[in-house]
């Protein structure tokens, strides 16, 4: 199984994958084809951006060719991905799980044929799934998106089978035919075509414009992720900054690499996220002193509190010893009182520091003031769970609001906070 | 009031926080972006565990404060 994933993501992360163009081509007619439409032209250029501007470009010339999206999804799940889904379950979920049904009892099959399946989903499609998807086409194509919408340029939707999105569920399938459970034409030419190194494409009616692999990503525990240049690099010059999973504008990380990220900077700066990208971002590059000393000629540390969580709370959680740290800083900037409220995330170890009223005196109070509930349930809460700045509150009685109950919020002390809140992440 | 049975709970959020599995989603303030949850479900999103939530129960977003307005605002991620 390690091997089928570590296949599929190396294709795309050791970033030594050349397009095939040839394969892609052929590819590229074999999806038109099953879906009921003429051979496309077929463009090639080298990034997800460069494929907008192509499009944009094609259209304005050959007039407004429609997406054929929606067409070529739909014969991709109804000839191949529903028909390999259906042989895998019938071997695995029946044949497998009967053969042991057979020799040892209902109980064991039925075990064996779950744990085969939930097995190959968990090691191989998950984890590609997570890795390709989440951490590099979604990133991706949210900037491309931004991007194409700064420029007015109408932007034209990427293909849904066609591209390294694919490569969870395929991934999953190609384990089970690699053992010889099934064998389907139709899925050999699909993963032959997203194996030639296309990286995505825009199905037009008559066109489609496909780019390939990214020259250059670079990742850490959190997606992708670079301190001394770009995460995501495409062979045409099209390229991005992650810190931390965390998209970083390019005059933003310039200063960052030049020291000239001031505290005014950070604090005028509105995205939490980015916020802690930056405090990372100086920890990695410029080390620990240098953050001590970009907070502490602004800010001076007043009090800390340790929530020692009970160990059933700790699951889920990287278990780090910063977690339920909470220490609150006060200062001032170009004389505006300042408070701010450092904390970890549970999840991912990341450092927040968290804006607070200044009137704060402790970092008890101070975390607690971050959670606000309406007025009206503030007595009857029963337990609360956090996800980063989201909570989750359950009360001991019926949810009934009006608009203005609703919106009337209030802040809880920080020994009620702590005696009421249960998982954190 | 509209109501759904998935939904992002983060509308201004880039990465989004999402309730899955749920009876029903209500959203009760798009300001505040403050949601009704019935049912036992899940919230998921790219940063952060899941989190599983067993009960009904009411999804609010943190308030930070803002030094130069003077005002508390909902957290940006």
């Amino acid at each position: 199984m390690s091997q089928v994933r570590d296949e599929w993501l190396g294709r795309i992360f050791d970033c030594k994958t050349e397009v095939d163009k040839q394969g892609v081509e052929e590819g590229i007619k074999w999806l038109y084809k099953l879906s009921g439409l003429k051979e496309p032209l077929i463009i090639h250029v080298d990034s997800p951006l460069g494929c907008q501007y192509a499009a944009h470009m094609l259209k304005s010339v050959f007039g407004n060719q429609n997406q054929v999206r929606n067409q070529v999804r739909n014969q991709v799940e109804n000839q191949v991905r529903n028909q390999v889904r259906n042989q895998v379950e019938n071997q695995v979920r029946n044949q497998v799980g009967n053969q042991v049904r057979n020799q040892v009892g209902n109980q064991v099959g039925n075990q064996v044929r779950n744990q085969v399946w939930n097995q190959v989903g968990n090691q191989v499609r998950n984890q590609v799934w997570n890795q390709v998807e989440n951490q590099v086409w979604n990133q991706v194509e949210n900037q491309v998106r931004n991007q194409v919408w700064k420029e007015n340029i109408k932007y034209e939707s990427f293909s849904s089978y066609g591209n390294i999105w694919n490569y969870g569920w395929a991934s999953f399938y190609d384990f089970f035919n690699r053992i010889g459970i099934f064998k389907h034409d139709g899925f050999e030419k699909f993963c032959k075509l997203i194996k030639s190194g296309v990286y995505d494409m825009i199905q037009l009616e008559g066109v489609c414009v496909y780019c390939g692999l990214p020259s250059e990503i670079s990742r850490n525990n959190n997606g992708l992720h670079n301190v001394e240049k770009e995460a995501v690099v495409f062979k045409d010059g099209y390229k991005l900054h992650y810190v931390n999973g965390v998209y970083i504008k390019p005059e933003l990380f310039q200063k960052l690499l030049d020291k000239e990220y001031t505290f005014t900077d950070f604090v005028s700066e509105e995205n939490e996220e980015i916020k802690a990208a930056c405090l990372s971002f100086m920890e990695e590059k410029w080390g620990s002193e240098y953050l001590y000393d970009f907070l502490s000629s602004n800010l001076l540390e007043v009090d800390t509190y340790v929530d020692k969580k009970d160990e059933k709370y700790m699951e889920g959680t990287t278990r780090g010893m910063n977690i339920g740290c909470y220490t609150l800083f006060k200062g001032s900037v170009e004389g505006i009182d300042l408070a701010f409220v450092r904390c970890y995330c549970p999840s991912t170890d990341r450092m927040f520091f968290l804006g607070v009223d200044p009137d704060n005196t402790n970092a008890k109070d101070s975390i607690a003031s971050l959670y606000r509930v309406p007025r009206k349930l503030k007595d009857n809460i029963a337990y609360i769970q956090r996800q980063g700045e989201r909570y989750s509150t359950v009360f001991n009685c019926e949810i009934e609001l009006t608009k203005e109950e609703t919106e009337d919020l209030v802040s809880l002390t920080g020994d009620a906070y702590f005696s009421l809140i249960k998982y954190e992440y | 009031m509209e109501t759904k049975t998935k939904v992002n709970v983060a509308p201004s959020s880039d990465a989004g926080h999402y309730v899955e599995k749920a009876q029903q989603v209500v959203s009760l303030d798009e300001v505040n972006e403050t949601f009704l949850v019935k049912g036992e479900s899940e919230l998921t999103t790219k940063n952060h565990t899941t989190l599983e939530m067993k009960d009904d129960c009411l999804i609010t977003c943190q308030q930070v404060y803002n030094p130069f307005q003077k005002t508390f605002e909902k957290s940006r991620d």
